[in-house]
């Protein structure tokens, strides 16, 4: 296979002067970008700045009017857009996993058409089953029969089956449920680690951008505004469009004021379930309200917390039999020490809990803990 | 003795009458329809022709071929076909390329050539459009058939014809009893195969 990869690792991505059109509408104009090896790269802005058109210059799914591409230097139009492909990994927010294919078939088609033999397929996929933390037999099961989070992970699975040296993701997390889509981006960033590649990523939620990204590009009306790391964006914003989007992180710099409860994300009623419940019924539940985390109570006082992979795989016991310890805090307790508790116990995610009951959740993000 | 001899002779003319326009029809059918998908102009020249010749009656059409081709078998043959063909592009077409846009521009992300994404992605989710079109063509063909007795083609619409001019009721149940035997088993044959190669979940 080395015949097909065009570069082991990412040097740099010089995106020089593109423009694109459509009729009258301008999608994309003179956009200038140099994407470092390595880095993540998020693309921010708001509907219709041309975020994803911009993406997908970069594997060629759109041709820009004019401008030029370079990737470690060389012209991406030097190389044949299927070939270029293989070498990039691409996740969109509509997951686009094939229906009609299990979830085995759906990571490896690429590799089926590529050849690899049977073992090698099949170790590859329970590799990336792995790395997504999802159990091994997922790999029979058909997309229709996972939940949105579950899917998106088979997304990113699929992506770098070819273990591709740059990913290009487009608003991976955006359909996803808000507490969820924390816990993703928690999930994320570990595997980020492990994979050390070159990650251009869209979104439109300021948060995900500051949680995830190195650096951060703003884009507006087919334009770059400015790009700079997120706190010389909070520090020196070029102009009021980019001061007034990321004010709301301003707080961030006064963490010292800030509680428990300033932060944490309320808990609405769908993630609560009795521990006497029995799991085939939560899973069910949870499944259709498009959640992954079930926070258990017996007599509305906190039990713990569930995960819906365990639930799934243990769908005859009672949900009381996979509830696990969390750790807890007030909604008063000032923020800084609940972060520095869950750094040191090396935990993300905690319960918010008020006379016993629990009313919100805490999911720690990196730049909290970076700053503490 | 002599009749079953002459009544299997007249099924076999039939079958190869309906069968051989439906299998030319499949043959050109499905790479129309692929083409049409590739070319916006093609596609709404054969669906607007597609959609004229349905409102045609088939016996119209088997009348106008005469004075274009002559009578006989082979005229016949390509009076079916003619109906036959368009239900089993159309269908095609619309399976084609009824298909998600993001599963699409999924995976030409992922780097499948269009030919791989016609053929492991596109045709799947085609299958079950083109089987009611195929069927469709099926039933068509064989009603057809009967028809181009007229025309001098042979077949099983010979047994009834004659019947039908000498009121002969046993000759008519002799020719429409493997008509309908023969569009049974062909609608049975359709529905095996499509649950065979139809992928469970779609
Ligand atoms: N195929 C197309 N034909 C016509 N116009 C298009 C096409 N694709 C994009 N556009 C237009 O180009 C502009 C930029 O679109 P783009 O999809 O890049 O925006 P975006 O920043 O990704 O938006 P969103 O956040 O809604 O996904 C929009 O005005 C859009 O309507
Ligand atoms: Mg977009």
């Amino acid at each position: 296979m080395a015949e097909n990869k065009l570069f082991n690792r990412i040097e740099s991505i010089k995106i020089r002067n593109i423009s694109k059109k459509y009729g009258e509408i301008k999608a994309l104009e003179n956009l200038n970008l140099a994407i470092e090896g390595g880095e993540l790269l998020i693309l921010i802005g708001p509907s219709g700045s041309g975020k994803t058109t911009a993406l997908k210059t970069i594997n060629r799914l759109i041709e820009p009017d004019n401008g030029q591409i370079k990737i470690n230097n060389h012209d991406i139009m030097n190389f044949e857009p299927v070939k270029l492909r293989r070498n990039i990994g691409y996740v969109i927010q509509q997951i686009g996993l094939f229906p009609h294919l299990n979830i085995r078939d759906n990571i490896s088609l690429i590799p089926r058409i590529e050849k690899w033999d049977k073992n090698r397929i099949n170790d590859r996929v329970e590799e990336l089953l792995d790395l997504v933390d999802l159990p091994k037999i997922f790999a029979k099961r058909y997309p229709s029969e996972l939940s949105g989070g579950q899917q998106q992970r088979i997304g990113l699975a699929r992506s770098i089956v070819m273990d591709p040296p740059l990913l290009l993701m487009d608003e991976p997390f955006g359909a996803l449920d808000p507490i969820l889509r924390k816990q993703l981006q928690i999930e994320f960033l570990k595997i980020r680690k492990e994979l050390g590649k070159t990650i251009v990523f869209v979104t439109h939620d300021i948060e995900e951008a500051f949680k995830l990204g190195d650096r951060i590009a703003i884009m507006d009306k087919a334009k770059l505004v400015q790009v700079a790391k997120p706190n010389e964006l909070i520090l020196n914003p070029k102009n009021d469009f980019v001061s007034q989007l990321v004010s709301s992180h301003k707080k961030f710099m006064h963490m010292d004021n800030l509680k428990v409860k300033d932060l944490m994300v309320e808990l609405s009623n769908k993630y609560i379930f009795e521990s006497s419940k029995n799991n085939r019924e939560v899973a069910q539940k949870m499944k259709k309200n498009g959640i992954e985390l079930a926070v258990t109570v017996s007599d509305s006082k906190l039990e713990g917390i569930a995960n819906f992979n365990i639930i799934c795989t243990a769908k005859n016991k009672d949900l009381r039999e996979v509830t696990e310890k969390v750790h807890t805090f007030s909604p008063e307790k000032c923020l800084s020490e609940a972060v520095a508790e869950l750094k040191e116990d090396k935990n993300t995610l905690a319960v918010v809990v008020e006379n016993g009951r629990p009313v919100g959740l805490m999911l720690t993000d990196k730049l909290l803990l970076e700053l503490v | 003795m002599e009749i079953v001899k002459n009544i299997l002779e007249l099924t076999l003319e039939h079958l190869s009458l309906a069968y051989g326009a439906l299998i030319l029809s499949i043959a050109i059918g499905i790479p129309l329809a692929i083409a049409s998908l590739y070319n916006r102009k093609l596609a709404s020249v054969i669906i607007t022709i597609a959609n004229l010749i349905e409102a045609i009656p088939s016996f119209a059409v088997v009348a106008l071929v005469v004075p274009l081709l002559g009578i006989g078998f082979r005229p016949a043959i390509l009076a079916i076909l003619f109906r036959a063909l368009l239900p089993i592009i159309k269908n095609t077409y619309i399976g084609l390329s009824n298909v998600d846009n993001a599963l699409i521009d999924a995976a030409k992300g992922i780097g499948m050539t269009n030919w791989q994404i016609l053929i492991n992605i596109r045709f799947p989710h085609a299958y079950p459009p083109m089987f009611a079109g195929i069927k469709f063509a099926a039933i068509l063909s064989n009603g057809i058939a009967v028809l181009t007795a007229i025309i001098g083609s042979g077949g099983l619409g010979k047994l009834i014809f004659e019947g039908l001019a000498s009121f002969n009721i046993k000759k008519i149940f002799y020719g429409v009893i493997p008509v309908m035997v023969i569009a049974i088993a062909t609608d049975y044959l359709l529905t095996f195969t499509e649950k065979r190669i139809t992928p469970e979940v779609l």
